[in-house]
């Protein structure tokens, strides 16, 4: 049953041009900012290395298709919350507005199946959303501007070997993808609450920005909050191009972002067991 | 007496502080045509909303197939084919996509799908979105699938809703022959007239309480009721009295409902006081209306 009910849910979302935006957004938005990243090369290394540049010299150039999707992902990071809410805003709330629960639901189905299925939609889409981002933004930066040793700033200058940076951009996309799909969660959440589509999406920016607001002013009180809040993990990705890599961060990112998708996921199926459907 | 497809015992639904239904009990029996009657507000709806699942937590039990049935308990839904109000659909999606998703949900095969659209004649725009049919054509949808997985017995919410006077003789024809094939279909609805031209039975809901149920058998269908609306309904029985087929029931100072076995009763009520300064106007009505005013 549970196989038929995905399979449905693959079906609406599929048919639902809202599906596509992120998608469409991301392959028209990196290309852009890849040309732009090549042509302001010059610019943009003197304004990440200018000091270095006194005790340094450097050979060749630093900006390359690894920089560039270093800096492309750490930039948009935080608007990927607004991308991975818009299907799992409406997969329930838009079954509730537009009565087709009444439908749906007067089946022989339990009430867990259906909600797991369009879970399990959700969680699939922002995974899929998040691998792509990733992956196409190194794909059309290693293209248009060529491969090369990657340098970030950690503990000093770290050199990363060209060889040496793939598996650190795909760790990347999970740890981003762990807190995204927290944030899918939550909205999903909403969505079981919500009668349109509108509210979860907005509910939901909401939350991130302030949890985002919590983990980047250095209050002693939000310091003490931070790393309980999932939202205090936003710019983790970033380690996976740090020497060694903080894998107890990683487990407590895990365990925070769990934690709380546990709770947005529960709080889904006993709302949505126990409501009516009246619209 | 036929036997029981299905029945309620003592269900009562509350809204936060607003009764909806209170405690009705109501046996459905097979092969009926039961018309579940009530103004606005009545319960109507939730009482079909319940038997749907769609309606988590109440009161009381439902009896299907002799097995009692709890809040929270939707084995039921197997037997059931429901119509709940206004048909709603994935838009966006042909007719035959839709009821390829819900076919998806109980193992139904596409020929059973190309069955339920020649039965509601939508075989030629089954291809065609369900954004471009008209309100008429989705109610039929809306019957094609409550009949795809052919269960014995149908719930329609107000079928006719919205339906132009060629849909509902259209719907009318196909609940007819439905019910010839066996099916037991409950319908609410608030038009009178409609109960009275489909129905075998029905029951009276009113502020969420039953207050009659009735077969519509050749002794109800063998009277006729009138509305006479006149400036004194006290006047217009005194002037009738005199004919003994008349039975009365007074609504108001103005309206009063007769019911008799005559026929051309317009022109002999006409003919009893012809100059008499009491203007009258008398309408057929359903013979429900009686219930009704109750």
């Amino acid at each position: 049953m549970l196989k038929s009910l995905i399979i449905n849910e693959i079906i609406k979302v599929a048919h639902k041009k809202r599906t596509y935006i992120s998608f469409f957004l991301i392959t028209i938005l990196i290309p852009f900012i890849v040309l732009a990243v090549k042509n302001g090369g010059g610019s943009l290394e003197s304004k990440l290395y200018g000091q270095l540049a006194d005790s340094f010299i450097f050979v060749g150039s630093l900006v390359n298709g690894n920089l560039s999707a270093y800096i492309i992902i750490a930039i948009l990071i935080s608007h990927m919350p607004f991308l991975s809410t818009i299907v799992a805003s409406e997969i329930v709330s838009g079954e509730y507005s537009k009565g087709t629960f009444r439908l749906y639901l007067t089946r022989p189905v339990s009430r867990n199946l259906v909600l797991l299925s369009k879970l399990l939609i959700v969680l699939a889409y922002t995974t899929l959303m998040m691998f792509y981002f990733v992956m196409y933004t190194l794909i059309i930066s290693r293209l248009i501007i060529g491969d090369g040793d990657l340098v970030v700033f950690h503990e000093g200058l770290l050199v990363l070997d060209a060889t040496d940076t793939v598996w650190r951009f795909f760790l990347s996309f999970w740890l981003s993808n762990i807190l995204m799909l927290t944030v899918t969660c939550l909205c999903f959440m909403i969505s079981t609450f919500s009668k349109n589509s509108v509210t979860p999406i907005i509910v939901t920016i909401s939350i991130v920005f302030i949890g985002t607001a919590v983990a980047f002013i250095p209050i002693e009180l939000f310091e003490l909050l931070n790393p309980y809040l999932f939202t205090g993990y936003i710019d983790l990705f970033l380690t996976a191009f740090h020497d060694p890599l903080p894998k107890d961060i990683y487990i407590q990112e895990a365990i925070v972002c769990g934690l709380w998708s546990f709770i947005f996921i529960t709080t889904s199926f006993y709302h949505f067991n126990k409501c009516d459907i009246l619209d | 007496m036929k036997s029981s497809a299905f029945g309620f015992k003592e269900v009562s639904k509350h809204f936060q502080n607003i009764k909806a239904l209170d405690g009705i009990s109501l046996d459905i029996p097979e092969n009926s045509i039961f018309g579940l009657l009530g103004p606005n507000g009545s319960g109507k709806s939730t009482l079909m909303r319940i038997l749907a699942g769609l309606i988590q937590s109440w009161d009381g039990t439902l009896n299907v197939g002799g097995k009692l049935r709890t809040s929270g308990n939707n084995e039921h839904l197997k037997d059931f084919g429901f119509l709940i109000e206004a048909p709603s659909f994935y838009e966006y999606l042909s007719a035959f996509d839709n009821l390829k998703i819900l076919s998806r949900l109980m193992n139904i095969n596409t020929e059973s799908i190309n069955e339920v659209l020649e039965t509601v004649n939508l075989t030629d725009r089954a291809n065609d979105k369900v954004k471009t049919y008209s309100y008429g054509m989705k109610q039929r949808l809306g019957l094609a699938q409550c009949l795809l997985h052919d269960p014995q017995i149908l719930i329609l919410d107000e079928p006719n809703n919205g339906l132009d006077p060629s849909g509902i003789r259209e719907m009318s024809r196909i609940i007819h022959g439905l019910h010839k094939n066996g099916k037991t279909i409950c319908i609410s609805t608030h038009i009178l007239s409609e109960v009275d031209s489909l129905c075998t039975h029905a029951a009276i809901l009113q502020k969420g309480k039953k207050i009659a149920t009735l077969e519509l058998d050749e002794k109800y269908h063998s009277y006729t009721t009138y509305l006479i609306q006149s400036d004194n309904s006290q006047k217009t029985m005194d002037d009738l009295k005199e004919v003994p087929e008349f039975q009365f029931k007074t609504i108001d100072e103005r309206n009063l409902i007769l019911k008799t076995k005559l026929q051309n009763v317009t022109n002999l009520i006409k003919d009893i006081d012809p100059n008499s300064s009491n203007n009258k106007t008398i309408t057929k009505q359903s013979n429900l209306l009686e219930f009704f005013n109750a």
